[in-house]
């Protein structure tokens, strides 16, 4: 299946570019997909997995067309 | 009424015997000069000669030069300067300040100005040195809560806002009951930590039928053009360049500071007139 990734640059998803689309297996979570990028579990606790406009948990099954965006909020205010 | 006509002059019923030049009436009030403003009917004039004569069932306001106007002329002045229909929204609305720094103090600051009627202020710190290059606070607000010392800066221009204010530490466990009259909440914290705990309970239900409007990405002297304002989910509007963490080398800096503050601020107008 496919999906639309986007992320915030410091990320550093070096194989995938942000606004992109990105084949994954069937079933795959938004956790398992950090993994993938070796996220630690640490890191993926400030994450917050956008699908669609709807705020998502890290255990979400991404759906084919989904897309996703990862946001990490940054410090300062 | 034998041709005479009716009309209110700053909130006050007035007949008239005939219509009039409203630069008349203005002199019947024994006024010299001219005034600041002159407000028919919720819109500003731009002289008082171009409004031709006053009709039956008109509704004037002047505001006169260097004096305080009552809570009336002030209400009316903020009217004509957003048309009728936007500050009855503005004035109707509960806006939720969370965090009185950098972006909650120069947000509340604009929101005011702009005439929403009642803010709920929410900070658990005090005014320090440090914050000065950046905050909308004096160096005499140093050592005070900054909701104290926001609100008292905020009477001082919008003597007629109302305000809620708690000097406390926001979490999961109060931040429903603190932002539950609220139409509109405002993310303005420091640590990220404290802004993802904000954004995650805007998926919550009780804050389903609010808004949430976050910020992440707004220190250092980065171009102001990367700071932007877009939708992240149905109910939270995120502004900022979404990278430029505040960090050693790249501080938080009044200008971009400011220029993501009236990202928020105009979101929140935004929302409140129906335009999101």
């Amino acid at each position: 299946m496919k999906i639309i990734l986007e992320f915030p640059g410091f990320l550093q998803l070096t194989t995938v570019e942000s606004g992109g689309t990105m084949e994954l297996e069937a079933g795959k979570t938004v956790a398992q997909l950090l993994d993938a990028f070796s996220i630690s579990s640490d890191h993926q606790r400030y994450i917050i997995p956008i699908v669609n406009q709807e705020e998502k948990r890290l255990d979400y099954e991404l759906q084919n067309g989904d897309h996703l965006f990862l946001y990490v909020p940054v410090g300062g205010g | 009424m034998d041709g005479k006509i009716q009309i209110m002059v700053n909130g006050r019923k007035v007949v008239l015997d005939k219509s009039l030049p409203v630069a008349e009436l203005w002199n019947r009030q024994a006024e010299s000069g001219t005034p600041d403003i002159t407000i028919l009917n919720g819109f500003p004039m731009d002289s008082m000669d171009s409004a031709g004569l006053i009709c039956d069932g008109d509704v004037v306001v002047f505001i006169r030069r260097g004096v305080m106007p009552s809570e009336d002329e002030f209400m009316s002045m903020l009217t004509a300067r957003n048309s009728p229909a936007l500050q009855e929204s503005f004035k109707n609305a509960c806006v939720g300040i969370a965090g009185l720094g950098g972006l909650g103090s120069h947000v509340a600051t604009a929101l005011a100005r702009t005439g929403v009627g009642r803010l709920v202020l929410v900070d658990y710190d005090v005014v320090e040195p440090s914050n000065l290059n950046r905050q909308c606070y004096d160096a005499s607000d140093i050592g005070r809560y900054k909701a104290d010392a926001l609100s008292e800066s905020i009477s001082r221009f919008n003597p007629f806002l109302k305000f809620v204010l708690h000097r406390l530490e926001l979490n999961t466990e109060n931040v429903f009951s603190v932002f539950a009259d609220c139409d509109v909440v405002v993310e303005a914290f420091d640590k990220a930590e404290a802004k993802a705990m904000l954004v995650r309970s805007f998926a919550c239900a009780p804050f389903h039928s609010k808004f949430l409007i976050t910020a992440s990405g707004l220190a250092g002297i980065g171009s102001p053009n990367e700071i932007q304002t877009r939708r992240l989910t149905r109910n939270v509007i995120l502004c900022g360049d979404m990278i430029s963490a505040a960090k050693q080398g790249e501080g938080l800096m009044a200008p971009r500071v400011m220029v993501a503050a009236g990202h928020q601020a105009t979101a929140v107008l935004r929302i409140l007139a129906g335009r999101e």
